[in-house]
């Protein structure tokens, strides 16, 4: 009997429901969708700084006495600690060796490892890549001043060691690459028969109290490396983002909060023209516990339709929008669901406030007679 | 006699008319704020982004090849070209000088520590202020680049005073601390500085030492140069129109490159206007830059997007209910003989002032709402455009009209008895 009151109730003045529906649908599409796109996107936002590069320096400790890093760090170092606590670990050495008769600097380096913590563009040829033994790669300034072009041959003196390069591309990078040559390290590790590295950059994941204790963690289990976090780096980093997000916080409450109030004010207005109606039903006897029931046995079904269609419109909406801002799906939340079933409750439910104090004001009899 | 109906029409039902008000101020509120947001936000986070440090360099053109490792040229003094620092006030110059945040020269020169240690000292400007042309006073350096080095201690003057800022690392192992004085060898005579502070960054700068660039020209005898220039300027992000070549563009489209402040046109003009000097975009963080500042305009942007279709429909479904609401009176006056267009003309009349009225309180709160975020957050104010004044006006009273007119027509078509009877 109840239940079919309620439906009864809510299945007349189709339209009055219907627009108490749409407007709160609007209410939980717009909550989903913002919710959905605020966790995600802190997220993905975080990821576009690794294009920063590196935030990690290890450097020889100079306690230890040594010049350079121990060979083989490198390569531990990609055993232990890539992917889990660094993104990458890039090595190098560095040698002055002589080409075409002038001094020039040639970088050992993990070509690959160097090609994925990026920050160069590549004017001529293709990217780095460590296929090739003797491939090389040469900044602007050195392309320039050698007259050199992906395909020639660069032969490199080191002492009286030789090594025939081959030019596979040409990086503009803004910083001291522009006047070095970048090689394989195995190449330049046989050319000067070092025995170490100079230093090794590399990128940890997470905020700022994560790379800390990556850098703890490196510098306990390389005693003879210092290891550093390039504060520049890792402060602005964790500065920016929580500015981003508290922006994108921000607008997305404001946004509910006033979408929320809109849709209170449509459902009170609703309400309003029933007085008639809790008129009749006094008359015939029903008690205001009774009809505050009803009222709020309304209000929580349309909330539950309401969020029901708002979670999945929400979703569709963000993936849209995912797809389109990143390139990439963005994740769904189930966490999302239940905030906005609660957003819709509360709003279905304050809407219900003005009925119900109708409900105690209201006289059958005034009312009926039309005033 | 229609304004007298208007007039009326506009004071009764005080409550219902209030309720209305405040769904159009409300929704125009949210709108106008989020879009004040987006729309300043590139502003906002481009400085912020500033905070990773230089994103163009500056170096001579026609200079032998330098041999830089880990931040240290090791040419030997004699060779190579350098810039006059007398050129620099002429960076204010350019079309985009007020995207300049900030710049620091540098000149390196290897030195002698006793026990025949070598060490780099680095000549720059710590907080320089520049006196430019019309009374304007800029102030650049180190200190202003990279505004998160932490020093432990007192930055140097940028007089000829012989102060340093010493790299931690080189510190530690040294045990200097502020205020000792430490002794070294350059250009063939010994030297003494006086260790105002510590510099601890993590990365290169822990293994040199920062003097004042007026001393250490003094001391090696070379007159006002410098050897690199590093610079902060607010950039806009790349697209497609960025990444081509200057040379491929046509007159029209150099101008419009030209007049957006790229990076890459920010430093063609740079190096326009320093004679002999080659400027270069330090790619690493203007790739990031660009990224970051694109994706966040464009988020933005889609939460001003949600604001205002919510906006509109929370709008158009208060003025429904409302127009809802009426139906008695609707069919009162068609009883009375009022024909629809009178009718129409009057709610329309009605929905037009509560929409510039709700527009305008909407404006204000909506401009108030975006000042206190970007105050809360950046610290500063949003810049108010005044094209979103007419715009909010606009939209809030059509989404009133529109809201009005939908039902209307709809609730026109009924029999007035009908209604009427119902009562």
């Amino acid at each position: 009997m109840y239940a079919r009151l309620v439906r009864r109730s809510l299945w007349q003045r189709k339209s009055r429901a219907l627009v108490a529906l749409a407007a709160l649908t609007v209410a939980t599409t717009l909550t989903a969708a913002l919710l959905n796109l605020y966790f995600d996107a802190t997220r993905k936002l975080r990821s576009e700084f690794r294009r920063y590069g590196a935030n990690l320096m290890l450097t020889p400790r100079a306690a230890a006495g040594t010049q350079l890093l121990e060979a083989g760090l490198a390569a531990q170092l990609e055993a232990e600690f890539v992917p889990a606590k660094l993104s990458v670990a890039v090595p190098y050495l560095y040698a002055v060796v002589e080409a075409r008769g002038e001094s020039v600097v040639l970088a050992g380096t993990r070509l690959e490892s160097f090609a994925r913590l990026g920050g160069f563009e590549v004017e001529a040829g293709r990217p780095p890549a460590g296929d090739a033994p003797d491939a090389a790669w040469v900044g602007t300034v050195v392309a320039r001043r050698f007259e050199l072009k992906p395909g020639d041959s660069l032969l490199v003196r080191y002492r009286d060691a030789f090594q025939a390069l081959r030019v596979e591309g040409v990086l503009s990078t803004g910083a001291a690459e522009d006047n070095q040559i970048l090689a394989e390290l195995d190449a330049v590790t046989r050319l000067t028969s070092s025995r170490g590295l100079n230093t090794i950059l590399a990128r940890a994941d997470g905020d700022a109290a994560a790379i800390e204790q990556t850098a703890a963690a490196l510098a306990a289990r390389f005693p003879a490396a210092a290891v550093n976090p390039l504060r520049q780096v890792t402060e602005a980093e964790f500065r920016v983002v929580e500015r981003i997000r508290w922006v994108l916080l921000g607008t997305t409450l404001v946004v509910l909060v006033v979408t929320g109030l809109c849709v209170l004010a449509t459902m009170t207005a609703l309400a309003f023209e029933r007085r008639q109606t809790i008129g009749t039903m006094k008359a015939l006897g029903a008690t205001n516990l009774r009809l505050s029931l009803l009222f709020l046995s309304e209000a929580a079904a349309l909330a539950l339709v309401a969020s029901a269609a708002g979670f999945l419109g929400g979703l569709a909406l963000a993936r849209w929008v995912g797809a389109t801002l990143f390139a990439a799906g963005i994740s769904l939340r189930w966490t999302t669901l239940p905030l906005v079933l609660a957003a819709a409750l509360a709003i279905a439910l304050l809407g219900t406030l003005f009925p119900l104090r109708l409900v105690r004001r209201v006289e059958p009899a005034v009312i009926l007679r039309g005033e | 006699m229609f304004l007298r109906i208007l007039k009326d029409s506009f004071l009764r039902r005080r409550r219902r008319k209030i309720l209305t008000v405040a769904a159009l101020a409300l929704g125009t509120a949210v709108t106008m704020a989020t879009l004040s947001v987006a729309l300043d936000i590139g502003d906002k986070v481009g400085r912020e982004l500033r905070s990773f440090g230089a994103n163009i360099l500056v170096r001579p053109q026609a200079d032998t090849l330098p041999l830089e490792i880990g931040g240290v040229d090791l040419r030997p003094l004699s060779e190579g070209s350098f810039l006059a620092e007398d050129d620099l006030p002429k960076l204010k110059r350019i079309f985009w000088r007020h995207h300049l945040l900030s710049f620091a020269p540098f000149l390196q020169q290897p030195a002698a520590l006793p026990g025949g240690e070598s060490a780099v000292l680095v000549g720059t400007w710590f907080e320089k202020t520049l006196a430019l042309e019309e009374g304007e006073r800029f102030v650049t350096g180190v200190k202003v680049l990279n505004a998160n080095w932490q020093v432990e201690g007192a930055w140097p003057a940028d007089s000829a005073e012989p102060q340093a800022l010493a790299g931690a690392a080189l510190a530690e192992r040294h045990g200097w601390k502020p205020g000792d004085e430490i002794t070294l060898e350059l250009a063939g005579h010994a030297a003494k500085l006086r260790v105002s502070g510590l510099l601890g960054t993590g990365g290169d700068e822990d293994r040199q030492i920062f003097v004042p660039l007026a001393w250490l020209q003094a001391a090696t005898g070379r007159g006002k140069v410098f050897r690199q220039l590093q610079i902060s300027a607010l950039v806009s992000p790349d697209d497609e129109f960025s990444r081509r070549k200057p040379g491929s563009m046509t007159p029209a489209e150099f101008d419009r490159w030209y007049c957006t402040p790229y990076v890459s046109s920010i430093a063609h003009q740079v190096q326009e206007v320093l004679p002999g000097s080659r400027a270069d975009v330090v790619r690493r963080v203007a790739q990031a830059e660009s990224a970051i500042l694109s994706r966040v305009e464009r988020l933005l942007q889609l939460v001003s997007l949600a604001a205002l279709v919510g906006a509109v429909l929370a709008v158009l479904s208060t003025m429904t209910t409302t127009v809802l609401e009426r139906r008695p009176e609707i069919a009162l006056m068609k009883a009375l003989g009022a024909d629809s267009f009178s009718l129409g003309a009057l709610f329309l009349a009605e929905a037009a002032g509560l929409g510039l009225l709700g527009g305008a309180l909407g404006y204000g709160l909506g401009l108030a709402g975006a000042q206190w975020i970007a105050r809360s957050i950046f610290g500063a104010t949003v810049t108010a455009n005044p094209v979103l004044l007419p715009l909010m006006l606009g939209l809030a009273t059509a989404a009133a009209v529109v809201g009005t007119l939908a039902p209307l027509r709809t609730l026109q078509r009924t029999d007035p008895a009908l209604v009427l009877k119902e009562k």
